[in-house]
């Protein structure tokens, strides 16, 4: 487990509010890139980092994170929707190498606020995304929003 | 080379967006129109890769006219207005893409329209959060729709209704009198009425109605 501030965050009434993420990924060099990218912007702290579905649903609950960036590939024996049991707790960002609509709207509807498909963002759309979710918004990459305007059309 | 089309009422906002594409070398703005009716006709005359589409002009808004601008172009909504309703709406008419005025840089519409262009999408954050909302409003409809049809079918074949039997209550079901039944299936209506009363008693209804409910699952 790497839970780093230890205390979940609420930010501390200034205009731009600390923004507070926990990365699940299941690589341990990405998470560390990810999490590098995300506090390089202003006032965002990643407050965990781990590979491990359940204890990343364990991290959610205890510190209770502005948003969590979860990467599809990782899974939880015992909880067969993840990103459900997560959500609970904090709005997820869904990481995908998914690129067809079906699966993408299925992710959507997992329910994810935002999904970032991987080789079609850039860092600064990582951190957008991030405040996006965090202010109650949500976000979509290129991909991912073309698959879900091809749903809602084709209902 | 991108072609694009720029439909808005307001002529400063047409300058400022031709201003903003400008300084791309791989976009070029074909034509305007000042208000729907009119951007119909234009774009089905200049067939542009990109629509770029404001809602509130005069004659006709852009929701009215954003089914038949998309069935040739894609469509990238910018506009002022962004409620629910209108990002659906316009999603749902074919657009591919939402933008608001004053939360957008040249360098962001840009993107946009590439990424239109490439057969992507392009959502602000309020319109990719609209849609994520609609998307699981609408899977969750299907699912019920899904339940019932599945439920309705399991209670059918509980009923034990033979294969005429089966046929003349998809024809009741569908509104049709005793007497037109009868046509379709080739019966005389005293047959028909013999099926009926034989359907009533397996369905357990006393009337066409309750025996329709019975039957379609829905109230």
């Amino acid at each position: 487990m790497s839970d780093i501030s230890g205390e979940p965050s609420n930010g501390d009434g200034n205009d731009k509010e600390l923004v507070t993420a926990l990365i699940v990924h299941p690589c341990s060099a990405e998470r560390a890139d990810l999490g590098a990218v995300l506090e390089s912007g202003e006032r965002i702290q990643v407050v965990g980092l781990t590979g491990d579905g359940n204890e990343a649903v364990h991290l959610a609950h205890r510190l209770r994170p502005a948003v969590i960036l979860l990467d599809d590939g990782v899974t939880a024996p015992g909880k067969p929707n993840l990103v459900r049991a997560l959500a609970q707790w904090s709005p997820v960002i869904a990481l995908t190498a998914a690129t067809e609509c079906r699966a993408i709207t299925a992710l959507l509807c997992a329910p994810v606020r935002g999904c970032l498909v991987y080789g079609h963002f850039e860092t600064s759309d990582l951190i957008g995304a991030v405040r996006a979710v965090a202010a109650g918004l949500g976000w979509l990459s290129p991909v991912a929003a073309a698959a879900a305007s091809w749903r809602l059309r084709t209902r | 080379m991108i072609e694009i089309m720029i439909v808005d009422d307001n002529p400063i906002v047409r300058m400022a967006l031709r201003g903003y594409l400008a300084s791309a070398e791989d976009v070029t703005v074909v034509g305007e129109a000042p208000d729907g009716r009119s951007a119909v006709t234009m774009a089905q005359r200049i067939r542009p890769e990109v629509i770029l589409l404001d809602h509130r002009m005069p004659i006709a808004d852009g929701l009215s006219v954003v089914g038949q601008l998309a069935e040739h172009s894609r469509i990238l909504v910018l506009t002022s207005d962004d409620t629910d309703d209108l990002i659906a709406g316009m999603l749902r008419g074919g657009a591919r893409g939402y933008l608001v005025h004053g939360e957008f840089d040249p360098a962001e519409l840009l993107r946009a329209v590439r990424a239109l262009a490439a057969g992507q999408g392009w959502l602000s954050p309020r319109s990719a959060s609209v849609t994520i909302a609609a998307l699981r409003e609408q899977a969750a409809r299907e699912q019920q729709d899904a339940d019932r049809t599945e439920n309705a079918r399991a209670q059918r074949a509980g009923f034990g209704l033979t294969r005429r039997e089966q046929e003349v209550m998809a024809l009741l079901s569908a509104g049709h009198s005793n007497a037109a039944i009868a046509r379709q299936l080739l019966l005389t209506e005293k047959t028909v009425k013999n099926h009926l009363a034989n359907i009533f008693a397996k369905l357990q209804a006393t009337n066409r109605t309750e025996a329709v409910v019975r039957w379609t699952g829905r109230h």
